[in-house]
């Protein structure tokens, strides 16, 4: 290597005269004869001039050597203080809005290891909220699509949480572009790597927000992937794995009624727990349950029976922080009666509903069926005399406009969206099946999976099994 | 962000700067803090100045105008978009003026029936900014709107609009952008109640529904005849008519060759 990657000088040198960007990040990975930690404390130096070399350096032009004398700076005065001049705020926040994702992808675990040390950058100032944006843009352009796991994407998630200021950016980020990649690169240094936690840690942090904005169809998507992230075999699932499940099936209950069949691939180990917690009790006693003991054997016991679990191992669910979804599962359950209810009468009146649910005020009875009729839980109309009257759901298949939103993806503006034309929905389910055409393809395409397949002596089923 | 505050130039010793303002904004926020003592009194107390000393560059209300222009169009989709940019930059969040933000985001929020992003909205405020009467009457609207108690929304949003009539309420524009988010809040909100009222009810009393439009006979009547529900006068009962909502999917009325061509492309396609 050519003398001057020795000092800081002779690095800012080559970086902004260098035409070749891949020997650049070549020369820059390499720490040569001085060895790794030295390496960082050369990047992190000022110039000979007393000059400091991120005022002589374009961030966008120079993304690379920005990135690591940026990653390098930050990691050393977090750890070490020892003289390294911090750089400043304004230019970790310009840095992160225009730095070329080009240039990025070159050395992807500088963008990790910045990452993280600008996390603990704005923390330590207390302003953590002030690294979202940056960790947004950071997340969102290194990889090629938005659908892709970077690394930083759990710390995302981690920080939006800390700070407590859950955006609608990140709402959407969630919703609209599901992980279905992974962002994988070698790395001589194995701590910046994506690992299976940041896997598990992304899912179960997203599948939180999404309960907390509403989401519950999405949040059950996420906390199940959490669920079923894959292990290496024979290793027990993650303590994780566990609260996800927890959640998961506390959702189940607000959003569909209640618990619904698991993946097949899920741990048994997990379920087996479960049932030794109060959470299968609770889920149990909940109206739209299959183990539901007392359909109608009395009326309001089954809440009731709710309320006293819940007063019961208060504690319990105050220290495992589900308190909030619990109290939640409880206020929800009047619901669950009521659409049962659907299921065997034609009318009844508000009095009567109120007796079944246990509330005694009419006028909250009346509010709460309004409600389910609002939110298209249960399709009936009330009378002047106060009689409710169920109907039928009628034959087309009600899918709701928001699951389908995502499928169409970007429309023309001004698309009424409950008026949609066969052609634009046959359309994108065609989009979708060339896209699952285009996995299988690749699927069927990876070493592992023809090797499996020879093995197994050609059978495609047999071979899948092994995946 | 092309729409968020315009970023402050990188100056070498932004450390200082920062330290200096984060020591201003402490002494101001508890400066600032006193001031919703003073609304609340009702005797001509002499007020203390109301807003803090305008900062060189407080976020909030270098945005203020472009939000309240925002709400007069009201331009609601850009309004919550500024307005979060606005509020995930501005480094030192716990000073008074994040109202002059944080009030438009919510009621924007209401108007498009966005109730959970609302609720975290308040729940990322600090205690002191929590506790001034601003918020916690928006927050009482807020959750009066949850639990969709019709009577109290309305109770709720008169409240806040007398709020912000009263003379101790020093801020004219903000008060002005309050009035007009919350006549819109009002009106998308009746709408949405009458089209669900049309599909929930067969009949009603008519102070059934006067509690859910919060309005008295005399000018709810004109409306609904006009809707085409049926009134009897005699038992006082208003009959909705069904609003005629279309099927979710319909096929186009006139098929054309194209479609048939499109249609049958595709089913090869799936059957591949």
């Amino acid at each position: 290597m050519a003398p001057d990657s020795q000092s800081i000088d002779g690095l800012v040198q080559q970086i902004t005269t260098s035409n070749n960007l891949e020997a650049l990040a070549h020369t820059l990975r390499t720490p040569g004869t001085s060895g790794r930690d030295v390496r960082e404390f050369i990047l992190a130096s000022s110039m000979s001039s007393g000059q400091d070399p991120l005022s002589v350096l374009d961030l966008r032009n120079n993304t690379l050597g920005v990135m690591y004398i940026l990653s390098a700076r930050l990691n050393i005065y977090l750890n070490a203080q020892s003289g390294v001049q911090r750089p400043p705020w304004a230019i970790v926040t310009q840095f992160c809005e225009i730095f070329d994702p080009e240039q990025a992808r070159l050395a992807p675990e500088r963008i990790v290891m910045f990452a993280k040390s600008l996390t603990r950058y704005a923390q330590e100032q207390g302003k953590l909220k002030l690294a979202i944006p940056l960790l947004y843009s950071l997340a969102t352009r290194l990889p090629t699509t938005l659908s892709t796991l970077t690394p930083i994407h759990h710390i995302l998630l981690l920080t939006t949480l800390q700070a407590r200021h859950i955006t609608p950016e990140i709402t959407r980020l969630l919703i609209e572009h599901p992980i279905d990649d992974l962002y994988m690169y070698t790395n001589i240094y194995p701590d910046h790597n994506l690992s299976y936690i940041d896997n598990l840690v992304y899912h179960y942090l997203g599948g939180v927000i999404l309960t907390k904005t509403g989401n519950y169809t999405a949040a059950i998507d996420y906390f199940e992937t959490a669920l079923t992230a894959p292990s290496t075999t024979n290793s027990p699932p993650a303590g994780l794995q566990l609260e996800a499940l927890k959640k998961l099936r506390l959702v189940q209950c607000i959003a569909m009624g209640g618990p619904q069949p698991l993946p097949k691939y899920t741990s048994p180990v997990l379920t087996r727990i479960l049932k030794s917690t109060p959470y299968q009790n609770l889920i149990n006693a909940f109206p739209g349950s299959l183990h539901q003991k007392d359909r109608g054997e009395g009326p309001s016991s089954g809440n009731n029976r709710l309320k006293q679990l819940v007063s019961k191992d208060r504690d319990f669910y105050a220290s495992e922080c589900n308190l909030g979804l619990v109290e939640l599962l409880v206020a929800e359950a009047p619901k669950w009666v009521i659409k049962r209810l659907t299921e065997t009468y034609v009318t009844l009146g508000l009095a009567e509903i109120g007796r079944y649910v246990g509330i005694d005020d009419e006028q909250q009875v009346r509010a709460l069926v309004l409600k389910m009729i609002e939110s298209k839980a249960i399709i009936a109309t009330i009378s002047d005399s106060g009689i409710v009257t169920f109907h039928d759901t009628p034959d087309t298949a009600d899918v709701s406009v928001e699951d389908i939103r995502t499928l169409l993806g970007d429309l023309p503006s001004g698309t009424n969206l409950t008026k949609i034309s066969v052609p634009i929905l046959l359309e994108a389910v065609q989009v979708q099946s060339t896209h699952l055409a285009q996995l299988d393809m690749g699927v069927g395409r990876s070493k592992e999976f023809i090797t499996k397949a020879i093995k197994t002596g050609g059978g495609i089923s047999s071979a899948l099994s092994f995946l | 962000m092309a729409n968020g505050p315009p970023t402050p130039p990188p100056t070498t010793d932004v450390e200082i700067q920062d330290e200096a303002r984060m020591s201003d904004a402490s002494a101001l926020a508890a400066e600032g803090s006193s001031d919703p003592a003073p609304e609340t009194t009702s005797d001509a107390a002499p007020q203390p100045p109301p807003s803090p000393p305008i900062q060189l560059q407080d976020p909030y209300q270098l945005i203020f105008p472009r939000i309240a222009e925002l709400s007069s169009q009201k331009r609601w989709i850009e309004l919550i978009d500024i307005a979060e940019v606005t509020e995930i930059n501005a480094s030192n969040d716990q000073q008074l003026s994040r109202l002059f933000v944080i009030v438009p985001l919510i009621l924007a929020y209401l108007i498009q029936n966005d109730l959970p992003i609302a609720k975290l909205v308040l729940e990322r405020l600090p205690n002191d900014i929590r506790m001034s009467p601003l918020i916690s009457n928006l927050g009482s609207l807020t959750k009066a709107y949850s639990a969709g108690a019709y009577e109290q929304i309305y109770s709720k949003a008169n409240a806040l609009v007398n709020m912000v009539a009263q003379p101790e309420f020093q801020q004219p524009e903000l008060a002005q952008v309050i009035n007009t988010m919350v006549e819109c809040f009002l009106s998308s909100f009746r709408d949405r109640t009458f089209l669900l009222l049309s599909t929930a009810y067969t009949s009603m009393t008519l102070s059934l529904a006067e509690m859910y439009f919060g309005l008295g006979a005399d000018e709810l009547l004109p409306v609904a005849a006009r809707h085409g529900w049926a009134y009897d006068t005699p038992t006082k009962v208003l009959k909705p008519m069904p609003t005629n909502e279309t099927a979710s999917f319909f096929a186009p009325a006139a098929s054309s060759l194209a479609n048939f061509n499109f249609i049958a492309q595709s089913v090869s396609l799936l059957e591949m």
